[in-house]
């Protein structure tokens, strides 16, 4: 039978990895599945999630209790991430900002796609992009980086207007109005507005419309904290002729994984959010 | 019966050897700080970077933590869902005080600090998020010290002579006026003119088991320039107790005396 154990980015399938310890790594990979765990987790549901024998995950657990990496939950029916882990830090370091959270998701998804990559934040009532990716070639380039883009046009922009709150929304949209038009496509209607922020938040992203550049298509996904609030948008943006639907269907699956991991880490930190539309 | 991997203790032995560094680290100081013969050494970086729990230094052939070890202690953080729901008051609270406000966690004998909101003239960043002071170490956790029945505080010294670190003097919080106002303060060490306001927050048992603090840098400046006041800020912390409600203790059923966080251990 071939065994897979998933650590981080890296995974063994039956093959060892030279001059590795075998034990430490499978200890380290069960380690590893508690990361935003908010519930405690099973030996059963352990040993399944990870193709590996209830006793080999005993052992690891077993360990990892020991230590102090795991403790078993108050019920004693499951085990919790364990107070050890805070021994793991140099003591003064801060929350990491959302740019480097995000970098290494940016260059995974442009590895993927090959296309540019973008993330941006919410400044005002407006849309700033703080980083990205920019591909070879023909392109569509994430500069002026200064570019402040309103909430409701490009997906980007609805993306981030999406995972705020009704109250917020509705704010944005009375202290916008009337919303500006980009293009004959641009949203500015608010009725149709809050349509398109109901379909972002069911499918989890934002297709561009043309609504704020033309010949480009454009995809936002949500970059958010463990209640839902937005930190971030990642986007994937290309000339139109070569990120056809078809195209896009294809990779789309793999570009939601890549933003599912991402948002795994994100939901680790707070996202530092106080909207207030009415001042802005 | 279940054998443990033994053979995988001495990865987490270079883990928190490089958690407690503040330099990157090389092969041969690992093996040296840690007494491990060169193929171990070598062997267990191989593994924890391969992991992703320890990284190399900008290409170099030192080591740091990994994203994964950064990932875990986040998880342990992030598990109390205090921190999110405290945060749009402490941030409140900052802005209207224009003071840093922090959150801080009872972990055995210990606090944790889950959230610092920096004031608007404090550049000191003193308290990262996740650092852990024992109980005896600043006012967050001289509060809970003081709430706490004589028969733990008397465990809580017989750890402290345990570890070789005896309580630190003077430690005492007035207990009377703490219970009579709801919060403590008392001068800041390190700020001339300052003070730190420390209130603290129970579990559903009723047990003291966080504190939500504000750094006052200058008690003076505060109240003739930003109209501070004292009534003020002790409404604003009694509201942000009264809506916060309870608060969970993850660590709680566990011996106090096993949680062993201490630095120098």
């Amino acid at each position: 039978m071939t065994r897979q154990v998933r650590i981080g980015n890296a995974s063994t399938r039956g093959a060892r990895a030279p001059n590795v310890n075998q034990a430490g790594t499978r200890v380290l990979g069960i380690l590893a599945t508690f990361i935003g765990k908010s519930v405690p987790v099973g030996v059963t549901q352990l040993s399944r999630q990870l193709g590996i024998s209830k006793n080999m995950a005993f052992r690891a657990l077993d360990t990892l209790t020991e230590l102090g990496y795991l403790v078993r939950d108050a019920r004693g029916t499951g085990y919790d991430i364990g107070w050890r882990t805070l021994m793991l830090s140099a003591g003064a370091e801060e929350d990491p900002d959302i740019r480097t959270i995000c970098r290494p998701f940016l260059e995974r998804l442009y590895m993927l796609t090959h296309e540019t990559v973008y993330l941006s934040v919410i400044v005002g009532m407006h849309q700033l992009v703080v980083d990205g990716v920019e591909a070879a070639g023909v392109r569509v380039g994430y500069t002026p980086r200064n570019l402040l883009v309103p909430l409701h046009a490009g997906p980007a922009s609805r993306t981030l207007l999406s995972f705020l709150t009704d109250e917020e929304v509705d704010q944005y949209i009375r202290s916008g109005s009337p919303l500006k038009r980009f293009t004959e496509t641009t949203i500015t209607d608010p009725d149709l507005l809050w349509k398109e922020v109901r379909l972002v938040r069911r499918r989890g992203y934002a297709t561009g419309y043309g609504d704020h550049y033309r010949g480009a298509t454009y995809i936002g996904f949500p970059v958010l904290d463990a209640s839902g609030r937005p930190h971030a948008a990642v986007s994937v943006a290309a000339p139109s002729d070569r990120l056809t639907p078809a195209r896009l269907k294809l990779l789309l699956p793999s570009i939601l994984e890549i933003v599912a991991e991402l948002n795994k880490v994100a939901h680790l930190y707070p996202a530092h959010l106080t909207i207030d539309f009415s001042r802005a | 019966m279940v054998v443990s991997n033994s053979s995988a203790r001495f990865l987490f032995d270079i883990l928190e050897l490089l958690g407690r560094t503040d330099t990157p680290l090389g092969l041969t100081d690992i093996r040296r700080l840690l007494n491990l013969p060169v193929a171990t050494a070598h062997r267990g970086l191989a593994t924890l970077e391969q992991a992703g729990f320890a990284a190399r230094y900008q290409a170099s052939t030192r080591y740091v933590l990994g994203p994964m070890a950064k990932r875990l202690r986040q998880s342990v953080i992030s598990r109390y869902t205090v921190r999110d729901r405290a945060l749009p008051y402490l941030r409140r609270l900052s802005v209207t005080t224009g003071e840093t406000t922090s959150l801080s966690v009872r972990i055995g004998w210990h606090m944790l600090r889950l959230v610092t909101v920096l004031g608007e003239g404090d550049m000191m960043k003193g308290g990262a998020v996740g650092q852990v002071r024992r109980l005896d170490d600043g006012l967050p956790g001289r509060v809970i010290l003081t709430l706490l029945p004589d028969e733990e505080r008397t465990r809580f010294n017989a750890y402290c002579n345990q570890t070789g670190t005896p309580v630190r003097a003077p430690w005492r919080v007035d207990r009377a006026s703490l219970l009579r106002r709801g919060y403590a303060t008392e001068p800041m060490a390190v700020t001339p003119n300052g003070a730190g306001i420390a209130m603290p927050l129970y579990d559903p048992d009723r047990h003291p088991t966080a504190i939500v603090s504000v750094e006052v840098l200058d008690a003076a400046t505060w109240r003739s320039h930003k109209g501070g006041d004292a009534a003020d800020l002790e409404a604003a912390l009694v509201d942000l107790a009264r809506s916060l409600g309870p608060v969970e203790n993850h660590y709680v059923h566990l011996d106090p005396d096993t949680i062993r966080l201490d630095r120098e251990r």
